[in-house]
């Protein structure tokens, strides 16, 4: 799109201005546009810039005038003092700036509008921006019910940006000689970094990439890690608890398929039997169990009293005087054993007494003989040595089981102590209970067989009977230890079937944020890849561009060739393939390299939109003076607007471009009272050149 | 769309659909996530970006599906 025109209310030096600029063609592309310094060229830049994107602008504002100190104060301070100064006094209390857009296709006009109270001060808060569409100026409505200030602020934005100029590229396309300079004095790496980063916008594209990892960081916080191997696992222990039942419920169920037919024969014996005994069944059964009772009964006493001659009968049969004998020797042992324990202990004591004779102090007068000393050392010895005679009165003399150990000695006395509480009476009371048993069960079998008279048949039948019961009761005690076993591992199976049912549930609930988390995670990823893989190719094509411009801009013929490496790093390439860079460059050739950079940029880019420079051509002589002109009103852009001061673009250079302006005007100063002015637009460029 | 070449320009749309296809990115997610940061210039914090985010995420959203 191209500027169609821009028209000021009350802002800085024009109370009351408009431009209306032509529909640039192919051979008339150039608006002129000449004022002395401080009439208001910048303030016409200023005045795009800040009227299509607002608050947003201040950046690009500072960039694209980096010569302005104004630029770097707030925005609240910059827009309170771009307020006309007669404003206020006849007023007003508002800036309003209108910039009407247009291609072939479409026309937007954009209308923003900054209010101030009456003292002047910024009301931030009631800035207005609407925008318009076509020839009716139909107002373009933001999408959605009842939009905020905010939405509508974004969704202008947006459409200046896709529509107009891409927000990153404004100071390439809108941009003063003084952005100019400082671009020549920077690092030519640096210069071109930036200029590769502005077209790829790679700088939004790092925010993207770095709010994307911190937003992929913040949605995996407070969520439960459950991953899909642990919940895997927790599955798969399930189904193999599962399957380790099966056996046990398999061998259940054949449990009960061979306790069924059992049963169902105790029932036809004990039918049969009650038929046999003239249905006095219920006798029988009694009988049948206390029997089974009584054997019982018997078996556990034949097993203990088994134990009993297993372990301690011997030792009961030797008697108690023989046992009391030994148990007393093993004491005396151990008397004996402490005894010497002591004895020893005390031996080594004896050594630093006897050590003592010959210690030095106190000192003995005269001295000692060797024979005197050996003399006490054995008169002491005899008196320690009489100190433990006689041993104790129940010490052994000697020790007969040398074989054993104090602790063994005493477990054997243990033992032969149990086997003394081990009494007659005990012995005699399961012999008692044994025959006791033995008679109650001959005593059952006989009723059982008189109840009928049919001894033999009924004792057939009882034992069978009886060998049903026992093994139903094998059968049973199988079964509810398998039952057992069975109902543990269930409720094992069970929490563990619960807890895989809570780990799954947060494992859903948790699914979405951790599969945000990992597209954004792969997105960032993608956005670095990409960045890294197109860089070099812009490198490159924005290499090929410079190299055409630079040699148009610049009037030595020495540079063949610019060399951009991936890092950037520049080279000036003669015909020979050194490079000349490393000779020094005025700064007019600096400022050549500038301004072909940004050339190149505009191009590479794509971007069809106009080109404002402002003062464009300080610093450079007259031959370069022409080039840049001649340059950029016939390549850089579909249109072209100068702003100049009467020395700039004037006479020969004027003769350069003159044929491509479609349109000039020069700015007039009118100062009022106290230092204040008023600027108004006139038609034609200085010399009255009427366009 | 808004004139980063990343997204536009043939070369690089090519380059870059290529890398999404191959991350089964749809291309027009990376559009709207890039709409969104655009959105967030000029404001001292970016309110509602996270949100944003959320929605353009989620495998159930407009941009996704494309």
């Amino acid at each position: 799109m191209f500027l169609r025109s821009i028209q000021l209310r009350d802002w800085k030096a024009y109370a009351d201005a408009a431009f209306e600029f032509p529909v640039p063609t192919k051979n008339k592309n150039v608006v002129l546009i000449g004022a002395k310094n401080g009439y208001g060229k910048t303030s016409l830049l200023e005045a795009l810039i800040l009227g299509l994107y607002g608050r947003d602008g201040m950046n690009a504002l500072a960039r694209a005038s980096a010569g302005s100190g104004d630029l770097i104060k707030s925005y609240d301070e910059f827009m309170q003092r771009a307020l006309h100064a007669q404003a206020l006094p006849q007023g007003r209390t508002s800036i309003t700036i209108q910039i009407v857009l247009e291609d072939a296709l479409e026309r937007i006009k954009v209308v923003r509008k900054w209010h101030f109270t009456g003292k002047g001060v910024h009301r931030a808060a009631e800035e207005e921006v609407q925008l318009f569409s076509g020839k009716d100026e139909d107002p373009i409505r933001v999408p959605g019910p009842r939009p905020s200030r905010e939405e509508k602020d974004e969704y202008y934005r947006s459409l200046i940006a896709r529509k107009f100029i891409p927000f990153h590229l404004t100071e390439f396309f809108l941009f003063d000689g003084e952005r100019v300079q400082q671009l020549a004095k920077q690092q030519k790496a640096d210069t071109v970094k930036m200029g590769v980063e502005s077209i790829l916008g790679v700088q939004l594209l790092r925010e993207l990439q770095q709010d994307l990892t911190s937003y992929a960081q913040d949605r995996r916080r407070g969520v439960e890690n459950i991953e899909d191997e642990t919940l895997t696992r927790l599955n798969e222990q399930i189904a193999s608890m599962e399957a380790g039942l099966e056996p046990c419920r398999t061998r259940l169920r054949e449990l009960q398929d061979e306790m069924g037919p059992i049963e169902t024969r105790i029932e036809e014996v004990t039918r049969t039997l009650r038929t046999m005994t003239g249905g006095n069944s219920a006798n029988v059964k009694e009988l049948m169990e206390d029997q089974f009772r009584h054997r019982r009964q018997k078996d556990k006493v034949e097993e203990r009293l088994n134990q009993l001659i297993r372990s301690d009968l011997a030792f009961a049969l030797a008697g108690q005087a023989l046992r009391g004998q030994v148990q007393a020797t093993l004491q005396s042992e151990i008397k004996r054993s402490e005894w010497l324990a002591s004895k020893n202990h005390t031996r080594e004591k004896l050594d630093r007494i006897l050590d003592g004779i010959q210690a030095p102090s106190p000192p003995i007068q005269p001295d000692l003989t060797e024979h005197q000393v050996g003399v006490l050392r054995e008169r002491l010895s005899n008196v320690w040595e009489t100190l433990w005679h006689p041993p104790p009165d129940d010490c052994a003399s000697e020790e007969r089981h040398t074989y054993l150990t104090e602790t063994e000695r005493r477990k054997v006395i243990d033992r032969l102590v149990r086997i003394e509480r081990l009494g007659v009476a005990e012995l005699e009371q399961m012999l008692s209970d044994h025959e006791e048993a033995t008679v109650a069960i001959n005593r059952i079998t006989q009723q059982i067989a008189s109840l009928s008279g049919v001894e033999d048949r009924i004792r057939e039948m009882t034992d069978e009977l009886q060998e049903l019961n026992r093994r139903l009761g094998e059968l049973r005690e199988q079964f509810g230890s398998l039952s057992r076993q069975e109902q543990a591992d269930v409720g094992k199976l069970n929490d563990l079937k619960a807890e895989a049912g809570r780990m799954a549930a947060r494992h859903e609930s948790s699914l979405p944020n951790r599969n945000r988390a990992k597209k954004a995670e792969l997105i960032a990823g993608l956005i670095s890849e990409s960045i890294e893989d197109l860089y070099p190719r812009y490198v490159s094509r924005l290499s090929e561009e410079m190299t055409t411009i630079y040699k148009q801009l610049a009037h030595k013929t020495l540079v063949k060739r610019i060399e951009i490496g991936t890092d950037c790093t520049v080279k000036l390439l003669g015909d020979k393939g050194h490079d000349i860079r490393m000779m020094d460059s005025s700064a007019g050739e600096e400022q050549i390299f500038a301004l072909a950079l940004i050339a190149a940029i505009a191009k590479v880019s794509g971007t069809k939109v106009p080109i404002v420079m402002d003062t464009p051509l300080a610093r450079l002589d007259t031959d370069h003076r022409s080039n840049v002109l001649k340059y950029f009103a016939a390549h850089a852009g579909e249109q072209v607007i100068f702003l100049s001061q009467p020395d700039e673009v004037n006479g020969t250079y004027l003769k350069v471009i003159q044929d491509r302006v479609g349109k000039a005007f020069h700015i007039e100063f009118e100062e009022l009272d106290n230092g204040v002015g008023k600027a108004h637009v006139r038609k034609g460029y200085f010399q009255g050149e009427e366009y | 769309m808004n004139g980063i070449p990343l997204f536009e320009q043939g070369e690089a749309r090519d380059a870059l659909k290529k890398r999404c296809r191959q991350a089964q990115i749809p291309i027009s997610l990376l559009e709207a996530l890039v709409e969104a940061e655009i959105a967030q210039i000029g404001k001292e914090r970016k309110r509602g970006l996270r949100d944003r985010f959320d929605e353009l995420l989620d495998p159930d959203s407009e941009a996704e599906g494309e």
